[in-house]
């Protein structure tokens, strides 16, 4: 076997603006920018993560714009994820209400084979916000999370940096032992030997 | 159709030259790609926003339906604006420099491979930083997805320019679970030849996996990393394929076929006996399809000799492969080392593997034999053993090769050719081709062929003068194909009329038929 590292796709899923390529940018680059700046069509970040101290995997992050009208541009992106992370802002209680409907749609296009266990987090991201502004009570998101098969849910902000990087390392968690679940399955034995007949028809061309 | 034109490029600079005939240059517009400013590790996929001059480069196909194509272009140049406007990214002011940041990064060569899985996870590419090709293979990813490239449509390929008009082709091949790109800044391969490199390298993928298990692991999961599952000597052959299509092209991948050792008829004759009844004495005892293929070639993997069964022959393509992963582990079996290996032939059958055994003989030649029985290693040992007994005993193995050192006395005037026999799919060349010839035969050859590789006419013959008014380098060169041969020359003198090029050329073509039988295998020896 090859000594190169896995690479685990994880796709992040939110409404517009609540803050997705922010914790993306969080997470990787340690940075934060108070410019709002829509994502065009996708962004494409990497990181080598270490998961349970001993497994190092490459991370790559496909980031989607949450416009609308990129939609036709996101089905692609889901095929083959390994995590699917989820972003609402608490703030705005509409992406509140959108999350389930961006799983759904997650699960409708990614075609994955068990949709029952594959590993979902959900991020409430801005909580450095004051209370007065925060529209989503974190119960309401606890049952949403409970509702969703027991989703792993994380009170986030990208500009305060709290609570990122544990999100992130849940989200690595998850996609690697989803890049890893039945790997048991090419255990099989792959090398079957075609069953030539030469009194067959001629095949291909000359030589 | 006879086609002959001159026009003046610098040798030295072959690889930017453009002829009238380069459609590419019509059909696209001006527009770039750059990376992320911020991030060293991440990537975005936007367009240089420039009201004025703001299009996409898109080019479709060239051919035939060259008006469909246009439409194609103006149809997704409009869809490209109004996805990427012209409002985002007022950052990036300086084109160039952020053109060259995303191509400059090569390490010397003007073309790079990118393989990955639909799910868009990296399977091989070209860059030493893989984080980064992670980022770019996302891009890829996008823009084919967007665009809807694969097999079924027209469009193939697109096209940018930097700041210099250098011109850079993405080339692509959708092959459902697994998509390829080549990024080429050479002008003088076409597109078709692009994609079959492509062809190329995607069969190695699947001469390792098979397309049966490709289908299982990719359909059970799309998920699935292939990158990990490949093993390192598949790693070290794909980057070993793809640099030797980047920098140092066999002239055997460019001609679409196999090179023979040119030898006696008789002594190949002696070979062919041997193999044959060794064969015979072998097979009283044993099931059929335990040995398939013998092959013997010489070290350098030019074919001596081949032992078939009647009704199946192999694919050229299928063989490449074969004499790569030979080639790559030649210091191996020249230790005297016995290879055992199962190979799928993708050309042949790509559901399932045969197996190479594969071994040096005493007589300094490689045999090779392809069974379809994964068991067969002890009797093919046996049979490969005894072939080299025999093959010492009957047959003089000095100086097997029979070189054809007239041709230069008979031919003064011409500097190299290349002859190829369109029904065995060999070809014939007194010595390899530098890199440089093969761009003057590639340019040479873009004459004779549309987009897609077709030859515009059954029969074509195309000539051409490059001068050099620095150096005394000054050449003429001529590419004839018909149903039966293509012939490449080149001649060392630009005074030269057509006509008497025309003339040798047509000399050399009856000198290759009278000793076509020292120079190709005609059938092999069939059972």
């Amino acid at each position: 076997m090859s000594r190169k590292k896995n690479i685990l796709k994880v796709i992040i899923l939110g409404d517009s603006g609540v803050g997705k390529t922010s914790l993306m940018h969080r997470y990787v680059n340690d940075k934060y920018s108070q410019q709002y700046k829509a994502t065009i069509g996708a962004d494409f970040l990497t990181k080598e993560v270490v998961v349970n101290d001993d497994k190092v995997a490459t991370m790559q992050v496909w980031d989607t714009a949450g416009q609308e009208r990129f939609q036709s541009l996101g089905v692609a992106f889901y095929r083959g994820a390994d995590c699917c992370v989820l972003v609402y802002d608490v703030t705005n209680a509409k992406s509140f209400d959108n999350v389930k409907s961006w799983r759904d749609e997650f699960l409708v296009h990614a075609n994955v084979a068990s949709p029952e266990t594959f590993p979902f987090v959900i991020l409430a991201n801005k909580v450095d916000v004051e209370e007065s502004k925060k529209v989503v009570s974190s119960r309401s998101a606890q049952e949403l999370a409970k509702s969703l098969g027991n989703v792993p849910l994380f009170f986030t902000s990208a500009k305060d940096s709290i609570n990122v990087q544990d999100a992130f390392e849940e989200i690595a968690r998850s996609a690697l032992q989803q890049s890893q679940s039945d790997a048991d399955a090419y255990e099989d034995d792959l090398n079957e030997a075609i069953n030539i007949q030469l009194d067959g028809e001629p095949s291909s061309c000359g030589c | 159709m006879e086609k002959s034109a001159s026009f003046q490029i610098n040798p030295q600079n072959s690889a930017r030259a453009t002829t009238s005939v380069d459609l590419t240059n019509h059909l696209s517009a001006r527009g770039l790609f750059h990376s992320d400013a911020d991030a060293g590790t991440s990537a975005s996929i936007k367009t240089k926003s420039n009201p004025e001059s703001a299009t996409a480069t898109i080019s479709g196909s060239v051919g035939a339906d060259a008006d469909l194509n246009i439409d194609l272009q103006s149809l997704i140049t409009s869809e490209l604006n109004s996805i990427y406007p012209a409002t985002v990214n007022q950052s990036t002011s300086n084109k160039s420099a952020n053109t060259s940041r995303f191509i400059g990064e090569r390490t010397g060569k003007d073309k790079h491979f990118f393989i990955f899985t639909s799910a868009g996870k990296l399977v091989f590419s070209q860059w030493e930083n893989e984080s980064h090709a992670m980022g770019l293979t996302g891009i890829i990813h996008t823009v084919m997805n967007y665009f809807n490239i694969n097999d079924n449509t027209s469009m193939k390929q697109f096209s940018m320019y930097d700041g210099d008009g250098i011109m850079t082709r993405f080339v692509f091949a959708d092959k459902n679970h697994i998509k390829l790109m080549v990024q080429c800044s050479n002008n003088y391969e076409s597109t078709a030849q692009l994609q079959q490199q492509l062809d190329l390298v995607y069969s190695y993928i699947i001469s390792s996996v098979s397309q049966r298990n490709l289908n299982k692991l990719m359909m059970k999961r799309s998920n699935f990393d292939l990158q990990h599952y490949l093993t390192d000597l598949d790693q070290q052959l794909l980057q070993s394929l793809c640099d030797s299509l980047a920098t140092q092209q066999k002239l055997t991948w460019f001609a679409n076929s196999l090179e023979c050792l040119p030898m006696t008829p008789k002594k190949r004759n002696a070979i062919n006996t041997v193999l044959s009844s060794q064969y015979l004495d072998f097979n009283i005892s044993n099931r059929n399809g335990q040995i398939l293929y013998t092959l013997v070639t010489s070290l350098d993997m030019r074919l001596i000799s081949i032992l078939r069964p009647s009704n199946h022959t192999l694919h050229t393509i299928d063989l490449q492969i074969l004499f790569e992963l030979v080639q790559l582990q030649l210091t191996d079996l020249l230790l005297d080392k016995v290879l055992w290996f199962p190979i799928c032939f993708p050309k042949f059958n790509d559901n399932g593997f045969l197996y190479a055994l594969i071994k040096v003989l005493p007589n300094r030649t490689i045999i090779m034999v392809i069974s379809s029985q994964k068991n067969a290693f002890e009797t093919l040992n046996e049979f490969v053993g005894r072939i080299g007994d025999k093959l010492m005993e009957d047959v003089n193995s000095n100086n097997l090769e029979f070189p054809l050192l007239d041709w230069h006395k008979m031919f003064p005037c011409i500097n190299h050719f290349v002859y190829k026999m369109k029904r065995t799919v060999q070809i014939y060349t007194p010595f390899q081709p530098t890199n440089e010839m093969l761009q003057y035969y590639n340019h040479l050859k873009n004459l004779c062929e549309d987009d897609q590789g077709r030859t515009l006419n059954k029969s074509s013959i195309a000539m051409l003068k490059w001068k050099n008014d620095t150096s005394p380098g000054q050449l003429s060169g001529l590419y004839w194909t018909t149903e039966k041969f293509e012939l490449y020359i080149l001649l060392n003198d630009i005074n030269i009329s057509n006509q008497s090029i025309l003339r040798s050329a047509k000399r050399l073509i009856q000198h290759m038929r009278e000793v076509e039988s020292y120079l190709f295998i005609s059938r092999g020896v069939t059972f």
